[in-house]
């Protein structure tokens, strides 16, 4: 088998400098002969390089220098090859894909106050492996074959739409669509993440959201952050609606979405029960540890956060449970309506959130018949220091 | 079916025919368990083993030897052919698993039904080799998917399944399903075929850089057992510098969680201290998850379950778990345990 593969790699290599001497690719002068490169990382790096023999790209004369551009620059930045790289080629793919939330991952990210909470050196291990998305293609299209075909199995948003904070993969492999595709594994037969959120293959994945984009914010914003007018939300609603005709009648379909919307709208009102608990609870000023002695919080400042952009770290234990309450339960509630997971709306959302708020409306009891004698509640104006 | 009913019918009259075996003991197995065990039957008719003409008596001796042990057959017979892969074997964790969870205060305290149906089902893998290579087709095909490895690596206290399937390389595998594009377990961890599965593995389960028999690893040694993984299995698709830096932030994350961990184990030993909590309480290594305090068992999924997640979840390049499962929730554990820290405190006080 080895040697089969090997002898392939062969056979490909010469053709490819065969292909080489007839019509040199434009880019050949003054810069490294694909050859050089093969040389080495064909022995160093083979399973990168079977991956590329493989794929399109080597099929078409797309070699390591056409991205990479030589191997100093390829060093200098780790050997990342950015989106305006590959927009040379695949000039609608970026422009679609910049109209999308995928290319302010990592812009958004870097102002987000969970993120600056985290020790800078292991930030990258967490919460830039995703939103690095924003810096590079071959997050969806793996390195070397970048194929494009594995790029729209579910598996692959999976990695990093999974998880407490926002189960998509799970509340689809939960709905009806998944199983349906997971049985029969064929795309005109039950909607993969693709056919809805990047139908006839646009690269701009926010296609037809019309409701809270932004993890747990209720109102739904552009790329720059301003809430977008009813008639926008309209025209997206619409455009999902086309997609869901593909097997749904426009009245079955419309109905489906306007309900999501209405659970949405209890999910929040939930939310809100818990917030008042936990503000009660700082006017009496029995939060601890108190405002005043945390470090301040690194875009809102020493001042009370419930909900985006609360922090997980060194908070109240009230308001960590809130914490649970709106980043994990809440989220999974109204998205799940969108995605028809029961499962999710139900016993991993909604039932988690009356849990939450059953905690939360215990700990402050407890908190002020087991502290209330010691402290002064705050008079109006106090609690900002 | 018709190609298996030629099968059948082909190993039947070959079972019957063949002179090399003891030809009544093999005929005595099959005249019942073809009819009793069909599903055993035709699982070792389709065999290698089948193949290769070993059959029930080979592995089982005879019926009465079978019997008494519940026909198990411990990895050494199986050694008798398959010998380097028992001597690897023996070198891995997976040849003390069962010695260790015998050693455990928690299985020895659980119910005997309990210990059967909870501990034993995954740590008898020290002495079956079926615990991977399913009786009675024995494949390394199957035995080489991730899912082989799942029946035990799954769930709270070990998600490796979760990790490697919401990592780029599990992703990569299950959309693909070609184990030269991604690495599966195996890829790393049983390098070449090797049945030594803790290849290039540093730490316990717990995170302690011991050897299998718990004796502690110098920097020296731990940099020797990595190297080989780094350099002959990283380096097929990845450049030396970025695996080492990515090997590198998975240290810097496992020394991270720890200090989380460390500061809520001083929360808890401060109150052993002050006399709110009696003294001596387990923290860690040997604690029970029955019969302690509170403040103790939300410790313990910290260091059983969150701490785990975060650094093993780096290690296994899962953001997912390193982030959300692990270092969030270790510092949410964090939160709380200080919150219980302050409660016991004040109503001690009201005791005096």
């Amino acid at each position: 088998m080895e040697n089969w593969s090997k002898r392939l790699v062969i056979l490909f290599l010469s053709l490819g400098l065969i292909t080489c001497a007839g019509s040199p690719p434009k880019q050949s002068e003054n810069k490294i002969d694909p050859g050089i490169c093969m040389g080495c990382h064909i022995e160093r790096t083979p399973g990168l390089f079977q991956s590329w023999v493989e794929s399109k790209h080597a099929q078409n004369g797309v070699n390591c220098v056409t991205c990479h551009t030589d191997h100093e620059a390829a060093y200098g930045s780790k050997a990342m090859v950015f989106p305006e790289k590959c927009g040379e080629c695949h000039g609608k793919e970026l422009k679609e894909f910049q109209k999308s939330r995928h290319s302010i991952a990592f812009e958004r990210m870097r102002i987000q106050g969970e993120y600056l909470g985290i020790p800078q050196g292991i930030r990258s291990q967490f919460c830039e492996r995703c939103h690095i998305v924003e810096k590079r293609c071959n997050s969806c299209h793996a390195s070397h074959d970048f194929s494009a075909k594995a790029a729209r199995e579910p598996e692959v948003c999976g990695n990093c739409h999974l998880g407490p904070d926002h189960p998509h993969k799970e509340m689809y492999e939960s709905s009806l669509h998944g199983i349906v595709y997971k049985l029969s594994q064929d795309p005109d037969r039950a909607p993969r993440c693709v056919t809805c959120h990047m139908p006839g293959g646009t690269h701009d994945s926010s296609f037809g959201i019309a409701q809270g984009p932004v993890g747990t914010r209720a109102e739904v914003v552009d790329l720059k952050e301003n809430p977008i007018s009813d008639e926008d939300k309209h025209k997206r609603r619409e455009e999902m609606i086309q997609i869901c005709m593909a097997c749904h009648s426009r009245r079955f379909a419309s109905e489906q979405l306007v309900n999501a919307d209405q659970i949405k709208e209890e999910a929040f009102k939930l939310q809100e029960k818990g917030k008042e608990v936990i503000r009660g609870i700082d006017k009496e000023g029995l939060l601890y540890p108190p405002l005043s002695e945390r470090s301040p919080h690194p875009t809102e400042g020493r001042q009370l956060v419930l909900a985006d952009p609360q922090l997980y770290i060194g908070t109240s234990h009230i308001e960590r449970l809130f914490f649970t309450m709106f980043k994990f339960h809440n989220i999974r509630v109204w998205k799940s309506g969108y995605h028809f997971s029961p499962a999710y709306i139900h016993r991993y959302g909604w039932f988690e959130m009356q849990m939450d708020l059953i905690d939360i409306q215990d700990e402050a009891q407890k908190l002020k018949a087991i502290f209330k004698k010691n402290v002064q509640p705050k008079g109006k104006g106090e609690d900002r220091p | 079916m018709i190609k298996k009913v030629i099968l059948l019918g082909f190993s039947v009259l070959w079972a019957f025919s063949a002179p090399s075996w003891a030809e009544e003991k093999i005929g005595d197995c099959l005249a019942c368990h073809q009819k009793d065990t069909p599903g055993i039957f035709k699982s070792w008719v389709n065999s290698k083993h089948h193949n290769s003409a070993v059959d029930c008596i080979t592995c089982h001796k005879s019926h009465e030897e079978a019997r008494p042990k519940k026909s198990t057959v411990e990895p050494h017979v199986c050694a008798q052919c398959h010998a380097k892969q028992f001597e690897q074997f023996q070198k891995g964790r997976h040849s003390v698993t069962w010695d260790r969870m015998k050693e455990h205060r928690q299985y020895q305290i659980l119910p005997d039904p309990l210990k059967k149906a909870l501990c034993e089902r995954c740590h008898n893998i020290q002495n079956k080799c079926n615990g991977c290579h399913t009786s009675h087709a024995f494949r390394p095909e199957e035995a080489k998917e991730p899912e082989a490895c799942k029946k035990c690596h799954t769930g709270m206290a070990g998600p490796h399944d979760e990790m490697y399937a919401s990592s780029i390389h599990g992703t990569i595998y299950a959309s693909e399903k070609d184990a030269k594009r991604a690495p599966t377990c195996a890829t790393c961890h049983m390098y070449k075929g090797t049945h030594n599965s803790s290849f290039g593995v540093i730490y316990d389960s717990l995170g302690e850089a011991v050897d299998k028999s718990g004796k502690p690893l110098s920097p020296q040694d731990q940099e020797k057992i990595r190297q080989p993984l780094v350099k002959e299995v990283c380096h097929q698709c990845h450049i030396p510098d970025l695996t080492l830096e990515r090997f590198e932030l998975a240290d810097q994350v496992k020394k991270e969680a720890r200090k989380v961990l460390m500061e809520a184990e001083k929360t808890i030993r401060d109150l052993e201290t002050e006399g709110v909590l009696p003294k001596g309480v387990t923290l860690g290594q040997g604690q029970l998850y029955e019969g302690t305090s509170r403040i103790e068992s939300l410790y313990y999924r910290m260091f059983q379950f969150h701490n785990v997640y975060a650094w093993k979840g780096a290690y296994h390049f899962s953001a997912d778990f390193a982030h959300w499962y692990g270092w969030a929730h270790l510092q949410m554990s964090l939160i709380e345990i200080k919150e219980e820290a302050r409660k016991l405190r004040e109503l001690a006080k009201g005791k005096k």
